[in-house]
């Protein structure tokens, strides 16, 4: 059918010439974004060093920026993926138009407007792309930082105006991660500023508690133990209905030992002191070795004792054995339909999806636990540090109004004494949205668990209210965050869950259920296991023209390994192919990048 | 009733059984995506729906249906649909008629169909379209949705195949009443192609009711959108942004039932035009006007 | 083939001269052209000008350079598809999935096609025709998921239905063996029905004399379907055939994208999802102009071809 056939023509050269994947950028954190230009970032000195260091620009004063309102108004247009629809915003608000958009207007005199509003990632990298080709004005600002604009020429430079603007506690984030900013910089200038994550994000072992208990055995802490569990899991009948229907893990290999859920990178964690690969990057992962070499943790020989574990728990049935067909979402069906008893993932996973195991068999109980150590003791798990950046037009005349903007919100994560906290947002943003004032209490979400009488819910269906995309526009619908700030909240509230919270970052984690605060509790019992991504500079053009063959081998070698069907010492084969077509060029590559980031 | 012979009669019996089985086989995943639609999240994402609702509930359509854009998308969609196959139509039944005419009476004919056939497989790409696009002005209007794609090669090469067939002693009489060509088409060729007519139509109704991409592309708001990109684009969350997948933002994601149900919502319209359109070519027609 | 036309004497003394004959075409066929107007210009301004950019294909192009400005490479971009070891694999995978698709989505369309002729109860007619073309429309995001339950190793309906016959489960979509034939078959279960509208549509146009007329000749179902229905929906048949042959290497990317995965790339990676992969990290915007232009060139010869060889044999133009 033709019209297909040209619908399926576009989406494949759209779908080949996805220059600026955010997934490339998100899985990354450190964004491979890059060029295509080939600079390989050499010099790039540690830009926020630089300007603390040598500030040519001084900050203006704080206090009385916070109180400022631009007049006459400025007008900041953006462009903004929304993706959420139902809880979002009240009847005839919208994102272009709402109680916030009014507030920013009438309080600090900036005018928001969209150039455009997508619903997902890919449709906003093509519009960019678009933009981009059609030589149209950008937005002022934008999400994300691609790179073609970049090479244009199209971005503004960002040190001078953090050095000017930027709060000093922002400051003072920015220079304590300073490897934040690793790939938004180019040349000594910062063309983007990073979208801290909150790092409470690394993996815990959830098990079913219930299974444990009735098969009489008590929480592995080491990988021998756990596969001892999963063992009992697989034969010993633990849910009790007479068939063997059940396994051990649930686990996703589809995109790589690391994914967003149901994944398989605190085993990794457990065999090496790297992190878990992953099958869609090439700029993913690279650690430093005991030299301060980075390696690509794929090819390192502490990969093997992983593959020969995973393969024989294959082998026996202790996992899913469709895992290397299942992405994450479809991996997490066998722990929810009572099929499998432990899956590793983050904190929050124990309201959804595992909470809704008990819907299909009440006695289910999952429970977090720390995940188990390897035959040295090793325990480790993947986490990301930012997830993309803000960038700018160069034609953008007034990034004074967003850093005031930026430096209000943030405030609220730094607390009272910031000199951009404002007092008005000090429960919450807006009473009848954010929250409800009922019978002397604050009250923000299980309204009507609480008796809030409908007639004042902030929605019809009783929901809380996102207000994201209402609050964070100019900074993508992000919520502005301050990695391992909300940790002391998890104990806090698991013990208490009317203590005060202490900034926005607490209370979070405050709106959190107590399993996943309990769960949270477990994970920071162990953050020393947290790895990050060290590289973050722009591809080389080996890694962008063998990038893709290079993953590919990667994907196949693993899968084939752990599915039994190559022996485990194919994987020095792999390593020597590896090496062969482009991975030795490729680690050279990024051994140099990483060089020139260590001169300061 | 003509003689069927025993054989044939075990044929027919095989032929219904058969039949039945393969209709079966095609409507049961459809029924279980239905089924997944009416179901609770939870249920979904256990995946313990079979073919009949697990924890029943409307949610889902609920969340697609309840949405203020959703109306506007949906009268948009219909207006880029009818507007669109009309245009398409039109445009496809004109140029079929003069292509379908013997070489030896239009010279040239031929060089006029390979001008159309070869863009089916050569093109520019989707940034050279663009550009076209908004060099032409159509850019944010449902023009650009409607024009650009309105000569569908694959379907005039299936009408102008279905215009041959019209049998040439009927326009042999119309020409000696002394009609022209615009008669003949309109009186002689038209209604006696209904059945290809119907098809053309058909392909070219799905075809824009499901087109989302180009609605995206070409269009600056969201209030813009057709149906079809409004539920690609903001109901499915197909791909995530894995960037800052966060505790609070996981509990919402649009879980299989919204997807399903966004299945249904889409194929609805189509599926109840459809039996207007399938008398043409399930039943035959009976060609007779000719004589001898 | 069809002849048309006025069968005018024109004045002798007007078709003698070039110019006369050239006048009495005008006259003619004005109208033709009249009538190919609207939807010729639209075609040229809409698919023709926008084919000039195909040049991206021989360039390293860069969005902000734009088209012209940006550095001319020849045929870098078919080297560095060439490049890769595994390209044979790829192109091998493509074809043969491809072809394998082609070929049974006309023979199944058109043989349902044909059965369902053989249905006299026109409820059960229309029953039938209405429920197998409603796969058509579930997108293969969720029958990839829907898949996976179906043909999993574990309790999936289709290896419970082997399991009957004492057979072992088969892991369809992790088996290199099993990975093809799965693609194929669900490409075509989901396609069928609608495709077959098509020649239902041609179906209708059969004469009915016909039938009455070899029956009385003795014919039975079997020789009338052989010879009248068959002929019939012949010509339709041929076009969708060769046009089909257009688009060869074209096995699918969207259903292979969600089916999928590391475990099947020797058989099933094909050159849409290879790309897409490459195109990922690298950003290569003419690369992938660049591979749907050596797609676009393959398929077209191919239907040339198609086309010379009806014409010089059967004197048949397709289009």
């Amino acid at each position: 059918m033709a019209v297909q056939q040209r619908k399926r023509r576009l989406i494949g050269t759209v779908g080949s010439i996805l220059l600026l994947s955010a997934l490339a950028t998100a899985c990354a954190g450190n964004s491979p974004k890059e060029s295509a230009s080939g600079s390989s970032g050499t010099g790039s000195a540690k830009a926020t060093g630089q300007t603390t260091a040598q500030a040519t620009e001084q900050p203006i004063d704080h206090a009385q920026q916070a109180k400022k309102k631009f007049d006459p108004p400025v007008t900041i247009t953006t462009a903004i993926i929304q993706d959420q629809l139902d809880n979002a915003f009240k009847p005839g608000e919208t994102i272009e138009n709402n109680v916030f958009t009014k507030w920013m207007k009438d309080n600090m005199g900036i005018e928001l407007k969209f150039d455009f509003v997508v619903g997902k990632q890919s449709d906003y990298d093509t519009k960019f792309r678009l933009l981009l080709a059609s030589g149209s004005k950008l937005p002022d600002v934008i999400t994300g930082m691609y790179t073609d604009q970049l090479d244009a020429g199209l971005l503004m430079p960002l040190n001078d105006a953090i050095d000017k603007y930027a709060s000093p506690n922002l400051k003072k984030l920015f220079a304590q991660y300073p490897q934040a900013f690793d790939s938004v910089t180019r040349d000594g200038k910062i063309y983007g500023i990073p979208r801290f994550l909150s790092a409470d994000e690394g993996g815990v072992m959830w098990m079913r508690e219930d299974w444990l208990k009735k098969l009489n055995l008590t929480a592995p802490k080491t990988i021998d133990e756990l596969e001892k569990v999963l063992e009992a899991f697989t034969k010993l009948d633990p849910d009790g209905d007479g068939k063997p229907d059940t396994y051990g893990l649930a686990v996703s290999l589809k995109d790589g030992m690391y994914t967003w859920m149901a994944s398989a990178d605190p085993i990794f964690g457990a065999f090496s002191d790297y992190m878990a690969p992953e099958f869609r990057s090439i700029g993913q992962w690279w650690n430093p070795d005991k030299d301060g070499k980075l390696v690509y943790s794929a090819v390192d020989p502490s990969a093997k004792p992983f593959l020969e574990t995973m393969a024989r728990w294959k082998k026996n049935g202790y996992m899913d054995p469709e895992a290397g067909v299942k992405d994450a979402m479809k991996a997490i069906e066998p722990a929810v339909n009572g099929t499998a008893g432990v899956i590793f993932g983050p904190n929050w996973m124990g309201q959804w999806p595992l909470e809704d195991t008990a819907k299909t068999d009440p006695n289910a109980v999952w429970k977090a636990f720390p995940i188990p150590a390897g035959p040295d003791g090793k325990i480790g798990r993947v986490v990301q540090m930012t997830g993309g950046a803000m960038s700018f037009s160069k034609d953008f005349k007034h990034i004074d109004a967003w850093f005031a903007y930026m430096n209000k919100m943030y405030a609220r994560q730094f607390g009272k004494d910031d000199p951009y906290y404002d007092p008005t947002f000090d429960v919450g943003f807006f009473e009848g949205y954010d929250y409800v004032k009922y019978d002397g209490k604050i009250i923000k979400n299980g309204f009507k668990e609480k008796g809030v009488p409908e007639n004042m819910w902030p929605l019809a269906s009783g929901k809380e209210m996102d207000m994201k995309y209402a609050l964070y526009a100019l900074n993508g619908a992000f919520t502005p965050t301050v990695p391992y700030l909300g940790d002391p909240g998890y104990a806090k509230f698991a013990a208490d869950p009317n203590a005060q919270a202490a900034n926005a970052a607490e209370e979070r984690v405050k709106n959190l259920t107590k399993t996943q605060l309990e769960a949270g509790n477990v994970r920071q019992t162990q953050n020393q296991a947290d790895k990050y991504n060290a590289f973050g500079g722009p591809l080389s053009e080996t890694m962008k023209s063998k990038g893709g063959l290079l993953t590919k081998l990667e994907s196949e070698a693993y899968l084939k390994i752990i599915y039994g069907d190559k022996p485990v010492d194919y994987f020095d084969e792999f390593v020597k192919e590896w090496k062969a077509s482009g991975g030795e060029q490729v680690t050279a590559d990024v051994n140099s990048w990483y060089e020139s980031t260590k001169k300061k | 009733m003509l003689y069927r012979s025993p054989s044939y009669k075990l044929f027919t019996i095989c032929n219904y059984i058969l039949l039945g089985l393969v209709s079966l086989l095609c409507i049961l995943p459809v029924v279980h995506v239905f089924a997944v639609s009416l179901s609770s999240r939870a249920a979904a994402t256990a995946n313990i729906v079979n073919f009949w609702p697990v924890g029943w509930t409307t949610d889902a359509y609920a969340q697609t249906l309840a949405n203020a854009h959703f109306l506007r998308a949906l009268y948009i969609g219909v207006e880029r649909t009818v507007l669109g196959t009309a245009i398409s139509i039109t445009l496809v039944l004109l140029a079929a008629y003069s292509l379908s005419k013997s070489d030896r009476y239009f010279a040239g004919r031929t060089a006029y169909a390979w001008f159309f056939v070869i863009p089916m497989l050569f093109g520019g790409g989707l940034i050279p379209t663009y550009l076209v696009v908004k060099d032409t002005g159509l850019l944010n209007s449902i023009w650009a949705l409607v024009i650009p794609g309105a000569v569908n090669a694959y379907l005039l090469i299936l009408m102008l195949n279905f215009f041959r067939t019209v049998p040439v002693e009927l326009e042999e009489a119309a020409l000696i009443d002394g009609a022209g060509h615009f008669t003949t088409l309109f009186r002689i060729y038209l209604p006696v192609s209904m059945a290809g007519i119907a098809t053309i139509s058909l392909f070219e109704m799905v075809g824009h009711w499901n087109s989302w991409f180009d609605g995206m592309i070409y269009l600056k708001s969201t209030n813009d959108y057709p149906l079809a990109t409004f539920l690609q684009s903001i109901i499915a969350k197909e791909d995530f942004n894995l960037a800052g997948i966060r505790g609070e933002d996981v509990a919402n994601i649009s879980s299989r039932t919204v997807k399903a149900s966004q299945i249904f919502i889409g194929a609805l319209p189509i599926m109840a035009v459809y039996p207007f359109l399938q008398k043409y070519f399930v039943k035959g027609i009976v060609l007779g006007s000719v004589k001898g | 083939m069809r002849e048309t036309g006025i069968p005018t004497v024109p004045a002798p003394s007007v078709t003698r001269t070039r110019s006369g004959r050239f006048v009495s075409y005008c006259r003619r066929t004005w109208p033709l052209h009249l009538l190919l107007l609207p939807a010729f210009l639209i075609t040229l301004t809409y698919q023709y000008f926008p084919m000039l950019g195909a040049v991206i294909a021989f360039k390293d192009y860069k969005p902000w350079l734009g088209i012209w400005g940006s550095d001319w490479v020849g045929l870098e971009q078919f080297r560095y598809l060439f490049s890769f070891p595994d390209i044979k694999q790829i192109m091998w995978n493509t074809i043969v999935i491809a072809v394998q698709k082609q070929i049974l989505s006309i023979v199944v369309p058109v043989l349902f096609a044909l059965l369902l002729n053989e249905v006299s109860r026109a409820a059960f007619k229309k029953t039938v025709q209405t429920l197998v073309y409603l796969p058509h429309f579930l997108s293969w995001v969720i029958l990839g998921g829907i898949f996976v339950d179906v043909l999993s190793v574990q309790g999936g309906i289709v290896n419970r239905f082997i399991g009957m016959f004492g057979a072992d489960p088969i892991f369809f979509l992790g088996s290199n063996h099993w990975f093809r034939p799965t693609i194929i078959l669900t490409d075509i279960w989901k396609e069928f029905g609608f495709a077959a509208i098509v020649f239902l549509s041609a179906l209708t146009s059969v004469n009915p004399n016909l039938y009455e007329a070899s029956e009385i000749d003795g014919a039975n179902r079997w020789k009338q379907a052989v010879h009248i229905t068959l002929p019939a929906i012949m010509p339709i048949l041929v076009v969708v055939s060769t046009l089909a042959l257009g688009r060869i290497l074209n096995a699918g990317f969207d259903q292979i994208y969600n089916l999928y995965n590391p475990l099947v790339y020797q058989t099933g990676d094909i050159i849409d999802t290879f790309v897409y992969r490459v195109g990922l990290e690298g950003g290569q915007f003419s690369f992938g102009t660049a591979v749907g232009l050596l797609k676009s060139i393959i398929g077209f010869a191919l239907i040339v071809t198609c086309y010379r060889i009806l014409y010089k044999v059967a004197d048949y133009r397709i289009f």
